[in-house]
């Protein structure tokens, strides 16, 4: 297989002897653009926590061709904290500096990444006073800061108006562009269908491949349980959505 | 001119009484080691512990005074008991953490004072709850001074991982740093920052010098360096204002400074609340 960044086989994870998530199996290219669908509780941030080192296996195996970068939900970061954004986007640059001081390189590197972002123009801005949309943007920032080849975001449209989950997308689909993965964990199933393969997660895998064959009425109905009702949509074909429970609760 | 020369005399004449300069040199170096160490307290939510610690050493300094060893050593004695019996205290699940902290810390409080009162102590006990920056010696300038520069420079190199973990303690493992590590290292300067400061605020005021600049900084600067900055500035303003009000007025000079503090703090919010009462003439980015 060419240019594999990402080979997860028969992971399992559990916490305090909990199982969490078992039997995941994918492999994923670079510039490859996954959405990660699952109930809340179904496995998602587990996943990502397993990519990241922070939570051991507790089977399986993974390999990681490249760095992984986290792009965790802005509702977890401090709005009445003093940095900026290119404060934020610096601490990308934490692993390689160690006790170093950040220099002109990292500086130039995370102003750089914050143009990437479109947020060239809002460097100096504190983190705080910036819009959802652009918080999200500065924590991709701060991945590309890392020169993560991975990038996992959480949730990443949540709380987003219509116009910043735009942008958000075309964010993506850039940086896919340039050869990176995108995992992207998201509880709007119509968003995965133009990405290039859906990971269904609801404690094991239930399946993985590309929107076409894995978003199935069958496929969905195991990842969610069931709790699945047909949308009407207009002008085209009514299509299965999928109305997720508890939205808004964090999964643990 | 006369009245140039007044102004003048008026804030020499301290400096010129060699007591009165030792003192403000020692408030000068311990607002160099408050400024920035009580940005992080505050933005870790340490204040309380931190509060808790200082008050539980009273026993330690009392008796140190009762055996006619140093203050500081008493201190750090002090701390070497409190810190362990804070942690357990907080740890308590019976009855929370924050109620069985404030029984450890009442309880040492009390012990402490039983020890003051009793007849053979030799020690004016408001020296020890309020500080004596006047008798300040050579040796605890030495230290402080020792204090004020590894300060700097331990917090100058866990800066950014510092940084990281105040912005979000889930995720700063991700990027090298260890929100446990980082809650040690700040207790442990804490802890070191109480112990050398305490001979000239006293264990109930000692904190006042910490957290106070500290969170007035961040009223009003919302950038780390400048918060720091600007918290040592009001740190040192604090203690020469207290200075000066206890040469002048003839107060105790730790209880000033700690008035001086509150008062800059109190100004500041006050000032704050009124520019903001006012109409807004500019638009507020964002979008």
């Amino acid at each position: 297989m060419r240019d594999v960044t990402l080979e997860v086989s028969g992971l399992a994870a559990a916490y305090d002897g909990t199982p969490a998530l078992r039997d995941v199996t994918f492999t994923i290219e670079r510039g490859t653009r996954v959405g990660v669908l699952g109930p809340n509780g179904g496995g998602k941030t587990t996943l990502f926590r397993v990519l990241l080192g922070e939570l051991r296996p507790a089977a399986g195996a993974v390999a990681l061709h490249g760095r992984c970068g986290t792009v965790p939900q802005t509702e977890r970061s401090r709005l009445d904290y003093p940095v900026s954004a290119v404060d934020v986007a610096l601490m990308g640059a934490l692993p390689r500096l160690g006790w170093r001081r950040p220099g002109r390189a990292e500086r130039r590197a995370a102003l750089d990444a914050l143009g990437t972002v479109g947020l060239g123009d809002m460097a100096h801005e504190t983190f705080g006073d910036l819009s959802g949309g652009q918080r999200q943007r500065v924590l991709i920032a701060r991945a590309l800061v890392q020169e993560a080849d991975v990038l996992l975001l959480d949730e990443p449209f949540s709380g987003l108006d219509d116009r910043s989950a735009d942008r958000l997308l075309e964010l993506i689909d850039d940086l896919a562009g340039e050869g990176r993965a995108v995992l992207v964990a998201t509880h709007d199933m119509d968003q995965t269908r133009a990405w290039d393969r859906v990971l269904c997660l609801n404690v094991r895998q239930i399946a993985f491949g590309p929107p076409g064959v894995v978003l199935t009425r069958e496929v969905l109905e195991q990842t969610y349980g069931g709790s699945i009702v047909v949308l009407p949509a207009e002008g085209r074909a009514p299509a299965p959505g999928v109305l997720p429970a508890h939205h808004h609760a964090h999964e643990h | 001119m006369p009245l140039g020369a007044d102004l003048a005399d008026l804030l020499l004449d301290p400096w010129r009484s060699g007591i009165s300069a030792r003192a403000l040199l020692e408030t000068l170096l311990i607002a160099l080691a408050a400024g920035p160490l009580g940005c992080w307290v505050v933005l870790f939510g340490l204040s309380y512990g931190a509060e808790s610690l200082a008050h539980a050493m009273f026993p330690g300094l009392v008796v140190a005074a009762l055996a006619g060893l140093p203050l500081t050593l008493g201190a750090a004695l002090g701390i070497a008991v409190a810190a362990p019996a804070v942690a357990l205290a907080g740890r308590a699940p019976a009855i929370g953490g924050d109620t069985a902290i404030a029984v450890v810390v009442t309880s040492l409080v009390g012990l402490g004072g039983l020890l003051a009162l009793a007849p053979e102590s030799p020690a004016a006990v408001q020296d020890l709850l309020f500080g004596d920056v006047l008798g300040v010696s050579g040796a605890e300038l030495a230290l402080s001074a020792v204090l004020a520069a590894a300060v700097a420079v331990v917090l100058g190199g866990a800066h950014g991982r510092l940084l990281a973990v105040g912005f979000d303690r889930a995720n700063a493992p991700a990027f090298g740093a260890s929100p446990r590590a980082a809650d040690v290292l700040l207790l442990l300067l804490v802890g070191a920052f109480t112990v050398v400061a305490v001979q000239a605020l006293g264990a109930l005021l000692v904190l006042a010098m910490l957290v106070g600049p500290a969170a007035t900084a961040r009223l009003v600067v919302h950038r780390m360096p400048a918060m720091m900055g600007l918290a040592t500035a009001l740190a040192a303003l604090g203690g020469m204002g207290g200075i000066y009000l206890s040469y002048y007025a003839d107060t105790a000079a730790g209880a000033s400074i700690a008035a001086v503090i509150v008062a800059l703090h109190l100004t500041t919010g006050a000032a704050l609340q009124a520019l903001k009462a006012r109409p807004v003439t500019h638009l507020e980015a964002g979008g």
